[in-house]
């Protein structure tokens, strides 16, 4: 009977130790975003948004901004007949995302190892071996051709990796992190994930995923359905408009006995 | 101040794009074109994907050429009876065209005839402008004619072979509002042709018509530009709804921010073009339309800083 209690005694202290262990892994790595639901209203030119958190103090923090997985046929530009440049074909690109933002206290290269990197789609690199591209001749026609895929969408403001925007501070032995950034216009009404990773010794150590909702709202929403669902009224009545638009001005303008 | 489209999906700044409707519209009242291919390539230069681009420009056309038509027509500038001759031929050029494009992209190399006929087009029909409009104006100075020689291309004192077979071709017709007699079947014809390679082009082909109703048809400029409005109107119409009912890629803001500058641009473009003589208005159509050709040109010849682009435009 000693003995089990002993026994038993031991096997508590044990699983309160690994709860704890578990309990302040699981509860290092902390993340908030604010606002986590955009409303794109007419005025709309982008948002303000705070993604705010806590780690361990001596890992570093990668977050990454992120839409479903899709395709996208782009156009081609190229020479033809060796003098002009003009579009010489077409590009299916697959497995990739129409935003992907990536923020990072520290380069990504020299904080997380390649196949981590790989597993969890962090860099550059990693979506350059992930995404597919067809027709391809060979991989280094891959590789330059999804670089240029990667500078088309940094142009749009939808692409990028930034590792200077991240602000951190070290308190009551926890690293405080935080960024405040502008969300881009560019970027369309989706539902976007937010993922935050805690890294140290070039793994992963921890992550957490949250969703950003960008939305359109109110008479956007409105036009933007009929355009799409109803678009036989919605041509009709754009057509409407755009006609007494044309006669009022006319009106106006006679109105007005300048001639 | 900015504002969002919902179908471009992306935000612009309202001075900006009214600015852009003013300038075109003003293009429109002036010289009788509806501008896209002018306004289809700065819209796309601002950031709006092609297809909307060119959607929600067409839509904006029907508004700027509403309000142009109108104002001409006041003016007595309104060929209707050739307007709708030439809408005829523009209709069958058009299904033409579209079916002559889906051949070119079968037998491959497409992109690369459309963009040099594009360039060809626009360069001869702005060279011959150009120098033929500063030839009557030098020509209007020395004799000191007065409004008669500017209005007027110069005509042919004695009456070609040209002038004669097209006189003997039936269905001569009267054309009261332009002053001039041709056979219908003409004009049916040069309103396909121009029909056949704005659909080539993808574009309304206002600046193609233009020179077709000066030189061809020899009508007074002035006519020639309500005329011309008034059937770029129709053709857009028509567009536009294909666009919205088809493809879903008219934007109604963009178009109505657009409508903004434009209407008023095409009605102050009218009365700006009273004041100027037929010559001078063709000299500026054709310093407008060259720029545009150097400024493809030198797109086709310079390797440009991206090289994937979304599908759509000109």
């Amino acid at each position: 009977m000693n003995i089990i209690n002993k026994r038993g005694l031991l096997d508590l202290i044990a699983a309160c130790f690994l709860i704890m262990f578990f309990a302040t892994n699981a509860l290092s790595l902390t993340s908030e975003i604010s606002p986590s639901r955009i409303s794109v209203t007419s005025l709309y030119h982008g948002s303000k948004l705070v993604v705010t958190g806590e780690t361990r103090p001596d890992e570093e923090i990668i977050i990454k901004f992120s839409s479903p997985e899709s395709k996208f046929d782009l156009r081609k530009k190229g020479k033809a007949g060796g003098v002009f440049w003009m579009n010489i074909g077409e590009l299916e690109f697959n497995h990739v995302s129409d935003v992907y933002l990536v923020y990072a206290t520290n380069k990504i290269g020299s904080i997380l190892s390649e196949k981590q990197q790989e597993k969890y789609s962090l860099g550059y690199d990693a979506f350059k071996r992930l995404v597919e591209v067809s027709p391809v001749s060979d991989e280094s026609d891959k590789v330059k051709w999804v670089g240029e895929f990667v500078k088309f969408k940094e142009k749009n403001g939808i692409y990028g990796i930034f590792t200077d925007r991240i602000e951190t501070e070290i308190k009551d032995n926890k690293k405080i992190y935080k960024l405040k950034m502008d969300w881009p216009y560019q970027a369309p009404p989706l539902e976007y994930t937010v993922s935050v990773y805690s890294v140290k010794d070039g793994v992963v150590q921890d992550y957490n995923e949250t969703s950003l909702v960008v939305e359109t709202v109110g008479a956007l929403k409105f036009i933007s359905n009929m355009a799409f669902n109803n678009s036989s009224v919605y041509g009709i009545a754009s057509l409407l408009i755009a006609i007494a638009a044309g006669f009022i001005v006319s009106v106006i303008f006679k109105g007005g006995g300048s001639h | 101040m900015y504002f969002y489209l919902p179908i471009a999906l992306t935000s612009i700044s309202l001075p900006l794009i009214v600015g852009l409707g003013l300038l075109v519209g003003l293009l429109s009242g002036l010289f009788g074109v509806g501008g896209g291919f002018l306004m289809t390539p700065l819209l796309i230069m601002i950031g709006i994907p092609p297809t909307v681009a060119a959607a929600s420009d067409s839509l904006q056309i029907v508004g700027a050429s509403t309000s142009g038509t109108f104002a001409h027509w006041r003016l007595g500038n309104v060929d209707f009876k050739m307007g709708i001759y030439l809408l005829i031929g523009g209709f069958v050029g058009g299904l033409g065209g579209v079916q002559l494009i889906k051949v070119l992209r079968m037998m491959g190399n497409a992109d690369f005839v459309i963009k040099v006929t594009y360039v060809l087009m626009l360069g001869i029909v702005g060279a011959y402008m150009f120098f033929e409009s500063l030839q009557s104006l030098k020509k209007a100075k020395h004799a000191k004619q007065g409004t008669q020689a500017a209005e007027t291309p110069s005509a042919p004192k004695k009456e070609s072979g040209f002038v004669k077979f097209l006189k003997s071709l039936p269905l001569q017709t009267r054309f009261e509002k332009s002053g001039v007699t041709h056979s219908a079947l003409l004009v049916i014809v040069l309103g396909g042709f121009v029909g056949v390679l704005a659909a080539i082009m993808g574009v309304g082909g206002g600046f193609l018509m233009v020179p077709v109703m000066v030189y061809l048809l020899r009508m007074p400029m002035h006519v020639v530009v309500g005329t011309s409005l008034f059937q770029i109107l129709f053709t857009c119409i028509e567009v536009s709804f294909l666009q919205a009912y088809v493809n879903h890629t008219v934007d109604f803001v963009l178009a109505v921010l657009l409508l903004l500058g434009s209407t008023f641009g095409a009605q102050i473009g009218t009365k700006l073009g009273r004041k100027l003589h037929g010559d001078q208005l063709k000299i500026l159509l054709a310093v407008i339309v060259l720029v545009v050709t150097v400024k493809i040109l030198l797109d086709l010849l310079l390797e440009p800083s991206l090289l994937l682009s979304l599908k759509g435009g000109h």
